[in-house]
């Protein structure tokens, strides 16, 4: 079975999940806010509305810099 | 989803816009507060108080691409795993786009990292924000304008933290341009109507080789934040 890779930025961590459906759902599940994340798909910035299959290599990005 | 204006894949909700389109929406947003603000006089010399991230990457390129010639300048505060990293992209990126780049760091300047004055004071964004202040001041002098990467995220808590503090000096501070005082260089705030979300993606879709990181200091700023109210 294949399992989605997502890598988040903020922690730098990969983790795996089988996840298919809308990305803002995916956000849910990782109890993340979409309005401080930015979700990249196969290196395309997407919407969350997006649909996201196992397949995706998808990237997580938080854009709160604080610095 | 499609984009508002034509048929292409939306990459942005709120407005609903193709990276062709957001961009153009982008850029647009951040010259009408140029223009309506009167932040920059053709003949100004204008420096870039950089860190590296994304919002004082944004503006560097924007003002390059809008006035023609900007400076960049930079503090190192020393924070070990953080700023040496986004300082590295700011390095490439003024190499890049042939930007002139000045570093002060925190260990010249009083003699101590940040991470090592921490560790006998509780508040971190307290003595950075002073000590670097300080800094981008004194060596922004000569200079007409100083630009900093502030957005309307940015400007929305400090309005908020001033109005819950009854801090009205600060509150009347929370402008895209700060008024001329003697020996202070005027600010400028050409991201003051750009969400944190709209900066970030705005860097993204332009392949800005940044790193998307938060700086290891902020939860304990919430932290104190929390322990005060």
């Amino acid at each position: 079975m294949i399992i989605m890779e997502i890598f988040i930025e903020k922690t730098n961590k990969r983790i795996k999940k089988n996840f298919s459906g809308i990305a803002k759902d995916l956000l849910k599940i990782l109890k993340m806010n979409s309005e401080s994340v930015l979700i990249v798909r196969n290196d395309e910035l997407i919407t969350e509305e997006e649909q996201l299959k196992n397949t995706d290599d998808v990237k997580i990005l938080s854009v709160i810099s604080g610095g | 989803m499609n984009c508002l204006k034509c048929d292409e894949n939306a990459v942005f909700l709120e407005p609903t816009l193709c990276k062709e389109h957001f961009i153009s929406y982008f850029e647009k947003k951040v010259k009408k507060t140029i223009k309506d603000f009167k932040l920059v006089k053709k003949t100004d010399r204008i420096i870039v108080a950089c860190s590296g991230g994304k919002d004082s990457t944004t503006i560097l390129y924007l003002l390059k691409k809008i006035h023609g010639t900007v400076e960049a300048l930079a503090i190192d505060e020393g924070i070990k795993g953080y700023r040496n990293k986004t300082l590295v992209d700011l390095k490439r990126f003024c190499e890049e786009n042939k930007i002139k780049l000045t570093i002060y760091s925190f260990k010249e300047s009083f003699g101590k990292t940040l991470d090592l004055m921490l560790k006998k004071e509780k508040n971190p964004c307290t003595i950075c924000g002073t000590f670097r202040r300080y800094l981008l001041n004194k060596h922004a002098r000569g200079y007409d304008k100083i630009a900093t990467g502030h957005n309307l995220d940015d400007e929305s808590q400090a309005i908020i933290m001033n109005l819950t503090k009854a801090n009205t000096e600060l509150l009347l501070r929370s402008v895209p341009i700060t008024e001329k005082k003697k020996g202070f260089v005027q600010r400028i705030k050409p991201l003051y109507f750009c969400s944190e979300k709209e900066v970030a993606a705005y860097a993204l879709l332009k392949k800005f080789s940044i790193h998307f990181t938060e700086c290891p200091y902020v939860n304990k700023r919430i932290e104190m934040m929390c322990e005060k109210n």
